[in-house]
């Protein structure tokens, strides 16, 4: 099982590798437990609103695969499970929560 | 038989995310369920086709409900790397990148709709459920650009299960 430091570390290189420079706002991982109670990683992929559309456009795909790939090659085999997040949506209230 | 339209639950997901002003809670929950069930009802039909061919005839049905979601979601993590021993006489199988692409979709994308259905503190942003249906979309293209026979291989692993 490899550190979460370690762990951030693969993530933001093949972020960076998959996207345009200066895309990454930040990445935060932690440990968490998959919906069967498997153990996974959580990553928190901050994002520039600007970085979207070649997200969309197919590097997402390729930074999930490139990540799991890199993570077992590196001795880790819970899957990584990605959240993204862009800083403007970070920004905005909430608009619609219950009471 | 009126099978499930992966393309119109991948419609409805964007129909929700493109709500006027800012979208609900409730609308992005439902997209990213939507999306996750549109690879899954395509999963299912291919696997239900293979063993059954009239649609109509409830021989069909009951093929259709072998998929579940836990067994989809082990066999997708898997298939990530060489498949283990667990899987008898496919141990060490090695399935190439259209399928490793599509499996680690999956994963991805049922943790998602598990979230979205529920955990309610989970919060969505219209860019993830954006990403989710985009991801689905290119989960279905790769599962059948995949060669026939690993797909074959990927039916068969979730309709039987391994005897060791």
């Amino acid at each position: 099982m490899a550190e979460l430091l370690e762990i951030e570390r693969i993530a933001r290189e093949v972020v960076n590798a998959n996207t345009v420079p200066g895309t990454i706002v930040s990445i935060g991982a932690k440990d968490g437990v998959g919906w069967d109670g498997d153990p996974l990683i959580r990553l928190s992929v901050v994002i520039t609103p600007e970085a979207q559309s070649n997200l969309l456009s197919g590097a997402s795909v390729n930074i999930l695969t490139g990540l799991s790939d890199a993570l077992i090659a590196a001795g880790e085999d819970r899957f990584p499970m990605i959240d993204y997040t862009t800083t403007t949506e970070l920004a905005e209230e909430d608009a619609d929560t219950g009471p | 038989m009126p099978i499930p339209d992966p393309e119109h639950y991948f419609d409805q997901a964007e129909k929700l995310t493109r709500a006027v002003g800012a979208p609900r809670q409730a609308d992005l929950r439902r997209a990213i369920s939507a999306a996750y069930y549109g690879v899954f009802h395509a999963v299912a039909t291919a696997a239900a086709d293979r063993w059954w061919k009239q649609r109509r005839e409830p021989e069909y049905a009951f093929a259709y409900r072998q998929i579940d979601h836990g067994r989809l979601k082990s066999i997708c993590n898997a298939m990530r790397a060489p498949l283990g021993k667990e899987y008898g006489r496919l141990a060490g199988k090695v399935f190439g990148p259209e399928l490793k692409r599509f499996a680690a979709l999956v994963v991805q994308l049922q943790e998602s709709r598990h979230e979205a259905d529920y955990d309610p503190i989970a919060k969505f942003y219209a860019f993830k459920v954006g990403a989710a249906v985009t991801n689905a979309r290119n989960a279905t293209s790769l599962f059948w650009q995949a060669p026939a026979d690993e797909r074959l291989t990927f039916l068969t692993l979730l309709m039987f299960k391994s005897r060791t």
